[in-house]
């Protein structure tokens, strides 16, 4: 049995809608982003975060993670374990972000792989003013 | 040709898809504390990317060294020059 090998991020978005092709069951991320304004303290509507992996062989844990920009604790933070059965696989990773952003800033959307940080993701959040 | 008569198919791409949901953290359910380890490899990706490893006014966690941590950063690469 081969080692385990952690996987290269080939991509990392943050979009608003995710819609899965009937037939293909390939994607379209609607409105890719990296700013909203929500009220503060508040939380917005669920969007996604989608990663492409490949180059991986065995199982793989990813932790996607977001963190606060004064703090750096997290506020978001979702655990799942993939399994590569092969080099040349890539495998679509999907995570539902449901969460309350505190404050304002430049928060940090983090995809770990196997416990190192493989992608990051500035996202910025904004206060919606006058609603 | 118009779309509608192009015979192009694409195709599935085949590859697996695994979606997940997570958990949120706030003051009633605060998250784990970070650890040296965590916040190091944190330092580390913030300082290439940011060019600083942790924001301004930044208060570590009880328990961690701060300054140890800072010593373990690959230095900054010198100012581009003239």
């Amino acid at each position: 049995m081969s080692s385990p090998v952690t996987p290269v991020v080939r991509g990392l978005y943050v979009c608003e809608v995710l819609e899965k092709h009937p037939v293909t069951g390939n994607f379209t991320l609607h409105n890719c982003f990296r700013a909203i304004k929500v009220p503060l303290p508040g939380t917005p509507r669920p969007f996604y975060v989608v990663a492409y992996l490949a180059d991986g062989a065995g199982e793989v844990g990813c932790r996607t993670e977001i963190t606060r920009p004064d703090t750096l604790t997290t506020i978001f933070k979702s655990d799942a374990v993939i399994r590569f059965s092969h080099p040349l696989e890539e495998q679509r990773l999907v995570v539902k972000v449901e969460c309350a952003f505190p404050v304002a800033g430049s928060y940090d959307i983090i995809l770990w792989l196997n416990g190192e940080l493989a992608a990051l993701s500035p996202l910025a959040v904004k206060p919606l003013l006058g609603v | 040709m118009s779309i509608a008569s192009d015979p192009t198919v694409f195709e599935s791409l085949d590859s697996p898809v695994h979606e997940f949901t997570g958990v949120g953290y706030g003051p009633d359910n605060p998250a784990p504390p970070l650890t040296a380890d965590t916040l190091l490899k944190l330092m580390r990706y913030r300082q290439k990317v940011y060019g600083k490893p942790l924001p301004d006014g930044y208060v570590p966690p009880p328990g961690i060294d701060i300054e140890e941590l800072l010593k373990q950063l690959p230095p900054l690469p010198p100012p581009p020059g003239p």
